[in-house]
C-alpha cells in the first residue's frame, strides 16, 4: 500500500470512533439492542463522569440514541447504537485491517 | 507511523477480548430462571396436593370443582410466571446494569418439531404403543435438544447448554431404567410431575452453576479494565 493511499484511509478514520473508551462503548452497544448506564459502568470500569462524557460526544455524533425514563421515582437512562453508529463502527473496523492486515 | 498502527493492533485485541467476555458475562445472566423454577414448583406441589386430597376422600361432591379450580390456579400461574418473567427477569442485575440481547427469532418449526415430540410420546404412551419411562425419556430428551438449539438464537448459551445437557442426561438415564419418582400414580400424574420435576431440578441447577459462572466472567473483566481502575475527581481527557 503506498504513503498516499494509508494516509488517506488515516484521514477517513473517525476521530469520534477512534477513541478507545467509545469504540469499546460502541463495541459493547453493537450486540445488544438497549444497554444502561450501570451495564457499562460494571464492565468498563470509568467514573461517572467519565462514561457521561464519552457517551455525550457519541449522542452529539447521533452513534448512539439516549431513552431517558422513570422507573417509580428512580431515573433510568439507557442506550442504543444507531444505524449511523453501526455503519461507523464497521467502517471504522475496516479501515483498520486495511492499514494492519494480519 | 507503524509504532500507532502496532498500538492500535494491540488495542484492538484487547478491545476483542473485551467484546468477547462483555458477551458472556451478558449471555449468563441465569438467575431470571428461578421465576419459571418456583412458579412450575408450585404447580408441582399443587398437583400433588389435588391427588393426594382426591385420594384421602375419593368421591366427595367437591372433587370436580377441586379439579377444576386446580387447572383455573395453574392457568393463573402460568400467566403470572410469564408477566413475572417479563418483568423482574433483569432485576436480579440490577446493581450490574441491564442489557437487553439482540436475539434470533425461532424458526416456527422448531416449535412445530418441539410440541410434536412432547405430545406425540404423551399420545403414544396413551395408546399404549410405548410404555410411560420411554414417553418421559422422549419428552425430556426432546426439551433438552430444543433448549439446546435456542441457546445461540436467544443468546443465552452457557444456560442453554447446561439445561439441554442435563434434560438429555436425565432423559437417557431414565430410559436406563431408574425408578420413575411418581410411578404408581395415575398415568397423567406420573407423566407429568415426573416431566415438570426433571425440567424444576434441571433448571435450578443450571440457574446456579451459570450463575457462578456469571461471577467468575465479572470478576475477570474486573481485573481485565482496559482502561484501568478509575477514581472519582481524576481528570478525563
Amino acid at each position: 500500500m503506498s504513503k498516499s493511499q494509508v494516509n488517506q484511509i488515516h484521514n477517513s478514520i473517525n476521530r469520534v470512533v477512534h477513541e478507545p473508551v467509545r469504540l469499546a462503548i460502541l463495541k459493547i452497544m453493537t450486540s445488544a439492542k438497549k444497554v444502561d448506564f450501570n451495564f457499562l459502568l460494571t464492565t468498563l470500569g470509568l467514573t461517572k463522569g467519565n462514561l457521561a462524557t464519552h457517551i455525550n460526544k457519541l449522542e452529539t455524533a447521533d452513534f448512539i440514541e439516549v431513552k431517558k425514563e422513570f422507573r417509580g421515582k428512580m431515573p433510568h437512562t439507557s442506550y442504543r447504537i444507531t444505524r449511523t453508529g453501526r455503519r461507523q463502527f464497521q467502517k471504522y473496523w475496516e479501515n483498520m485491517k486495511e492499514l494492519a492486515p494480519e | 507511523m507503524s509504532g500507532d498502527i502496532k498500538n492500535r493492533k494491540e488495542e484492538a485485541e484487547k478491545l476483542n477480548r473485551l467484546g468477547r467476555l462483555v458477551d458472556k458475562y451478558a449471555q449468563s445472566r441465569a438467575l431470571g430462571l428461578l421465576i419459571p423454577a418456583v412458579i412450575l414448583g408450585t404447580i408441582v406441589a399443587l398437583i400433588i396436593g389435588t391427588t393426594e386430597l382426591t385420594d384421602w376422600k375419593p368421591g366427595g361432591w367437591w372433587a370436580p370443582y377441586l379439579n377444576w379450580g386446580t387447572i383455573g390456579i395453574i392457568a393463573g400461574l402460568l400467566w403470572l410466571g410469564a408477566k413475572l418473567v417479563a418483568r423482574y427477569e433483569f432485576s436480579f442485575y440490577q446493581r450490574d446494569g441491564k442489557i437487553e440481547l439482540q436475539t434470533e427469532k425461532i424458526p416456527a418449526w422448531w416449535w412445530v418439531a418441539f410440541f410434536a415430540a412432547v405430545i406425540g410420546s404423551v399420545f403414544l404412551s396413551l395408546s399404549e404403543v410405548i410404555s410411560v419411562r420411554w414417553a418421559l425419556a422422549l419428552a425430556i430428551g426432546s426439551t433438552g435438544v430444543f433448549v439446546l438449539c435456542i441457546g445461540k438464537k436467544e443468546k443465552a448459551m452457557p444456560v442453554c447448554a447446561v439445561l439441554g445437557s442435563l434434560l438429555i442426561v436425565e432423559a437417557v438415564v431414565i430410559a436406563a431404567g431408574v425408578p420413575i419418582p411418581f410411578a404408581g400414580k395415575e398415568w397423567l400424574y406420573s407423566f407429568f410431575l415426573t416431566f415438570e420435576t426433571s425440567v424444576v431440578g434441571a433448571g435450578l441447577i443450571s440457574a446456579m452453576v451459570v450463575h457462578i459462572y456469571n461471577r467468575r466472567i465479572l470478576r475477570k473483566l474486573k481485573k481485565m479494565r482496559p482502561f484501568g481502575e478509575q477514581e472519582p475527581g481524576k481528570s478525563d481527557s
